[in-house]
């Protein structure tokens, strides 16, 4: 039996209240929702343990819903990201677009320049790359950084991302396309300082 | 080739997604091109620290965390029935819309059926007549209780 068609019976399972079903999924793909979501809360330990528990509890409540037109994997990374991303939006975590505006707290919209301000990079000058890195990540929009998130950490191709967010594979690429070219144009001013 | 588009090359590529052809003619422009050189070599060293997470341990304990949001949430009381997607809920409904909508009309038609046959006089009389023979009645001993009550009746 392959993984999905074991998962798919799985999913019977919890869909009619078997909780040793859900045991059995939860330990296949715990460990996998937690690192994602960690990617996703700014590597909030907490966070991302308390939002990969509200997935397996969505997973529960909506396994019936389940009708098998994608991989199980795949719908649970989907419900996964879903509610990273609602997370962000309820933290309130601002949120970058491509063109240089920056949604604020407030909920105005204020210019922000995509390169660091010297006082906001000062405080980054003595942290690793690796940091530098990430950090700038926080400023592509969702949809980008879940894109990249999956490709990157996650190991996914472009078709699998395609069917986890729901897009088309040149939407998909056109997403990566982008969040690189943001990231390059964040990290570059590092890159002349000499700290990348 | 131009900048532009071996730039969306390169994205591709670093993505593992350029096929053998298109890499070819990334490659030819590559060997030209100084900018689109720098481009690919930070982007891979961007990508390469993206490479490399942190894995998180799973918390101990952690089914038990979700159980015990589960039956927080109240979910675990609803039966399994009750958990059932919105598209069988949504079947079941209508079926049983459908169900109850035949019931009805059924009723209506029986009943319009019943009612004009029970209106229908002759009919009636038809009925009563091969039921029960009224005759039977005449040939009552005088002074039974059915003689004195066909005479009540003022029949006899």
């Amino acid at each position: 039996m392959s993984d999905n068609s074991r998962d798919k019976t799985l999913l019977e399972n919890i869909s009619r209240g078997d909780e040793s079903a859900l045991e059995e999924l939860v330990s296949g793909f715990q460990s996998r929702i937690i690192n994602l979501l960690y990617r996703y809360t700014r590597r909030s330990r907490q966070d991302a343990e308390e939002l990969a528990q509200d997935v397996f509890v969505r997973v529960w409540n909506s396994a019936g819903s389940f009708r098998g037109g994608s991989a199980v994997s795949t719908w649970i990374y989907r419900i996964a990201i879903n509610l990273a991303i609602n997370h962000t939006k309820k933290k309130k975590l601002p949120v970058f677009s491509t063109d240089g505006y920056m949604a604020s707290q407030a909920g105005g919209i204020r210019r922000e320049f995509a390169v660091q301000e010297p006082s906001q990079q000062e405080t980054l000058i003595n942290k690793d790359r690796k940091e530098i890195i990430e950090h700038s990540m926080e400023k592509l929009p969702p949809s980008q950084k879940t894109a990249l998130i999956l490709s990157r950490y996650e190991g996914r191709s472009y078709s699998e991302i395609s069917g986890i967010m729901k897009v088309s594979i040149p939407a998909v690429e056109s997403l990566l396309f982008k969040a690189k070219r943001k990231l390059r144009t964040v990290l570059l001013p590092y890159r002349e300082k000499g700290m990348l | 080739m131009d900048c532009k588009s071996a730039k969306k090359l390169i994205s591709l590529k670093a993505d593992n997604e350029l096929g053998a052809d298109r890499l070819e003619e990334l490659n030819a422009h590559l060997d030209s091109c100084p900018e689109c050189r720098e481009e690919i070599e930070f982007t891979s060293a961007i990508l390469k620290e993206l490479a490399v997470p942190e894995v998180l341990e799973t918390p101990p304990y952690f089914f038990n965390k979700i159980k015990a949001k589960i039956s927080a949430e109240g979910a675990e009381t609803v039966p399994g029935i009750f958990r059932l997607g919105f598209r069988t809920a949504f079947a079941g409904a209508a079926f049983s819309f459908l169900i109850i909508g035949f019931s009805l009309l059924a009723g209506v038609l029986l009943g319009n059926t019943y009612w004009t046959q029970a209106n229908d006089e002759s009919a009636f009389s038809k009925e009563t007549e091969s039921t029960l023979n009224l005759q039977t009645l005449e040939a009552l001993p005088e002074n039974s209780f059915g003689s004195l009550y066909s005479e009540y009746l003022g029949g006899a």
